[in-house]
C-alpha cells in the first residue's frame, strides 16, 4: 500500500486537500462514504477512479464538483477553493439525467444558452459535439425516443459543450455497447483530447487509458493505492507491461471486494467465481 | 378512424332508440323530447332561446359559459403555479399556509355559489370567482406535491451547467411540474364546469345553464333538451380540448427517463 504525495512543478488544476464526507441519515446512523481523500490532478492529465461497488466514487465527484460540501477538508480548483457547482467544471453523471422536455440539441445547448453564448457560437459548438459523439441525424429527437447508451452519450456531449476545464465523469461508458464504447474513449480519452479528466470507472482497460489510476478503499473511501500508468498510446493490450498492471489493479480491487462481502468474508455461495472462470478473469 | 366510426354509431344507436321510444306507447316520453323533436325546434326560433328581455343567441350563450370556465381556469391554474411555488419555497409560510389551503381544498365549486353571489352579485365576476375558488385550492396542492417529488437530479445537472436560482426555477422546476398540475386542472375542469351551470341556472340568467333554467320555468321539455345536449357538447369538445394541450404542449408529464 503505497501512498504517495504527487509533487510536480506543473500547473495543478484540481487538489483534493483531506475530504471526508459523511451522509446524515434519519432512519440511521450517519453513513461514512469517503475518508481523507488526498489528490491532485495536473493540466492536460487524465486520471481514472476504480474501487468497490459503493466506496464512494460518485460522493468523492459530487464533492469535486461543488455539489456536496464535505464534511472534513476541502476542494481547491484552479487556485480556489470550491463552494459552489460551476460550469468550469462539467460533470457527466451516472445516469445520463437528460431535460426530457428538450430534444438533444437543446439538451447540449442548455448550458450555453443560461450563460447567454452568442446564437452564432452556440450553433457551431453543438454541431461539432454532435458529430463526435455520433449523433447529428438525431438532432430533434427527444430523450425517450433514445437508447440508454444514446442518452449518455448525450449527457457526455452536454458536459462538453461547457468547455470547461476540468471533466468530471463517472462511469460514462459504462452503458454503451463495446465498439460505441472504443469510439467514444478514443475520442475522450486518446492523446488528441488534451483535457483534464477526472474519470471514474469499473472498467480496468478504461482505467488503464488515463496517465494515473486511483484506487478506493471498500467504504468509507480512501485511497489505497496509485499507479502511473505509464502506457504509450496506441496501446497493446497484448505489451507484457499492460498485463502486469491490469493484473495488478484486478488483484488489488478484489482483494478490496473481498473485503466488503459478507460478514465473515465470505461470497454469497450463488457467486462462487471458479464455477465460471477456470482463472478469475482480469476485467 | 375506426374508433371514431364506433363512437358516432353507438351515439346514432342512442338517437334511434330515444327516436323509436318516443314514438312508440311504451313509456310518456313527453317531457323527454328526442333530437328530431328538439332541434327542429332550435331551427323554428332561429337559434335565439328564451323569452322576453333573456332572449339570446345560443352561440352568445354558449360563448359565455365557455369565457366564464376559461378566464376561471387561466386564473386559478397560472395563480395556483405561483402561489404554490410560493409556499413551497419558504418553508415557515409552507407550514403556515398548507393548513388552510387543505381546508379550503375539499369544499365544492357549487357550494361557492351564495357566497359568490353575495359578494360579486349577478354577473361575470361571480362566475370566474366561482371557477377559480373552486380549483384553485387543489391546484396550490397538486403545484407543492408536485414540487416536493421533483427530480433533483435534474437540478444539479442545471447547478453544474452553470445555471443560477431563478434559472433553474424557469428552465428546470417550472417545466418538470407543469405537466403534472395541467393533469389536475383537467380533471377538476368537470366541477369547475358544473359550478359555472348551477350558477347560471340561479342567478345568472344567461349562458346554457340558464336556458335549462327558462325551459322549466316555461315548461318547454324542448328547451331544457336543448340545453342539456349543448351541455354536453361543450362540455366534451372543452374536455377533448385540455387532453390535446396535455398531449401537444405538456407530453412529457408521464415520460419517465
Ligand atoms: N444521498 C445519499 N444519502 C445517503 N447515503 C448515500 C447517498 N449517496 C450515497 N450514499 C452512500 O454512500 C456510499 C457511497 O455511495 P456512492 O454512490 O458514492 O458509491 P459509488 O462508489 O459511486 O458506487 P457505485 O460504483 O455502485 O456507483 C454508499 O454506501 C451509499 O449508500
Ligand atoms: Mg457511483
Amino acid at each position: 500500500m503505497e501512498s504517495h504525495q504527487h509533487i510536480s512543478t506543473e500547473e495543478v488544476v484540481l487538489e483534493c486537500k483531506g475530504i471526508g464526507l459523511s451522509y446524515k441519515s434519519e432512519h440511521s446512523e450517519p453513513v461514512e462514504a469517503i475518508s481523507n481523500i488526498n489528490l491532485s490532478v495536473q493540466r492536460n492529465e487524465i486520471v481514472s477512479v476504480i474501487g468497490p461497488s459503493g466506496c464512494g466514487k460518485s460522493s468523492l465527484l459530487s464533492v469535486i464538483s461543488g455539489l456536496q460540501a464535505p464534511t472534513k477538508g476541502h476542494v481547491i480548483h484552479e487556485g480556489k477553493i470550491v463552494t459552489q457547482p460551476s460550469f468550469k467544471r462539467s460533470m457527466v453523471f451516472q445516469q445520463p439525467h437528460l431535460f426530457p422536455w428538450a430534444n438533444v440539441y437543446s439538451n447540449i445547448e442548455w448550458g450555453l444558452k443560461r450563460r447567454n453564448v452568442e446564437k452564432k457560437k452556440r450553433e457551431e459548438k453543438v454541431k461539432r459535439i454532435l458529430s463526435d459523439i455520433g449523433l447529428s441525424k438525431w438532432a430533434k429527437s427527444y430523450p425517450h425516443e433514445l437508447s440508454v447508451g444514446m442518452k449518455m452519450r448525450v449527457a457526455v456531449g452536454r458536459a462538453l459543450a461547457q468547455h470547461a476545464n476540468l471533466l468530471l465523469m463517472d462511469e460514462p461508458f459504462a452503458a454503451l455497447d463495446y465498439q460505441t464504447r472504443l469510439l467514444m474513449q478514443k475520442f475522450m480519452l486518446g492523446d488528441a483530447s488534451k483535457r483534464t479528466i477526472l474519470l471514474v470507472t469499473h472498467s480496468i482497460d478504461e482505467a488503464l487509458l488515463a496517465d494515473r489510476v486511483i484506487v478506493l478503499s471498500q467504504r468509507p473511501g480512501r485511497i489505497i493505492d496509485e499507479v502511473k500508468v505509464g502506457l504509450v498510446k496506441p496501446i497493446d493490450p497484448t505489451a507484457k507491461k499492460y498485463i502486469q498492471l491490469k493484473t495488478y489493479l484486478a488483484n488489488k480491487i478484489q482483494e478490496e471486494v473481498m473485503k466488503s462481502v459478507n460478514d465473515d468474508g465470505s461470497w454469497p455461495s450463488a457467486v462462487r467465481m471458479k464455477d465460471v472462470w477456470k482463472h478469475s478473469p482480469v476485467d | 378512424m375506426k374508433r371514431l366510426l364506433l363512437s358516432l354509431a353507438s351515439i346514432g344507436l342512442l338517437v334511434f332508440l330515444w327516436e323509436w321510444l318516443y314514438r312508440s306507447d311504451i313509456i310518456n316520453l313527453f317531457y323527454f323530447p328526442p333530437p328530431s323533436q328538439f332541434i327542429t325546434f332550435l331551427f323554428e326560433e332561429n337559434f335565439n332561446l328564451g323569452l322576453g328581455p333573456e332572449r339570446q343567441n345560443i352561440f352568445v350563450s354558449i360563448v359565455a359559459s365557455s369565457l366564464r370556465v376559461l378566464i376561471g381556469l387561466i386564473f386559478s391554474f397560472s395563480l395556483g403555479l405561483l402561489i404554490g411555488m410560493g409556499i413551497w419555497s419558504i418553508p415557515l409560510v409552507n407550514s403556515m399556509m398548507m393548513p388552510i389551503v387543505r381546508l379550503f381544498a375539499p369544499i365544492a365549486p357549487i357550494a361557492w355559489i351564495p357566497l359568490a353571489l353575495a359578494i360579486f352579485g349577478i354577473g361575470n365576476v361571480s362566475a370566474v370567482f366561482l371557477v377559480f375558488m373552486g380549483t384553485f385550492f387543489i391546484l396550490v396542492i397538486a403545484t407543492i406535491g408536485a414540487l416536493n417529488s421533483i427530480d433533483r437530479n435534474l437540478i444539479n445537472v442545471a447547478k453544474t451547467l452553470g445555471a443560477d436560482s431563478s434559472q433553474i426555477w424557469r428552465h428546470v422546476i417550472v417545466p418538470s411540474i407543469i405537466p403534472n398540475v395541467f393533469t389536475i386542472l383537467r380533471i377538476n375542469f368537470i366541477g369547475a364546469w358544473m359550478a359555472v351551470l348551477a350558477a347560471e341556472m340561479v342567478g345568472l340568467r344567461d349562458g346554457l345553464g340558464a336556458i335549462i333554467l327558462i325551459g322549466r320555468e316555461s315548461s318547454n321539455p324542448d328547451l331544457i333538451l336543448v340545453g342539456m345536449t349543448l351541455i354536453g357538447i361543450v362540455g366534451f369538445i372543452f374536455d377533448a380540448f385540455l387532453i390535446k394541450i396535455q398531449k401537444r404542449i405538456f407530453w412529457w408529464s408521464h415520460i419517465n427517463i
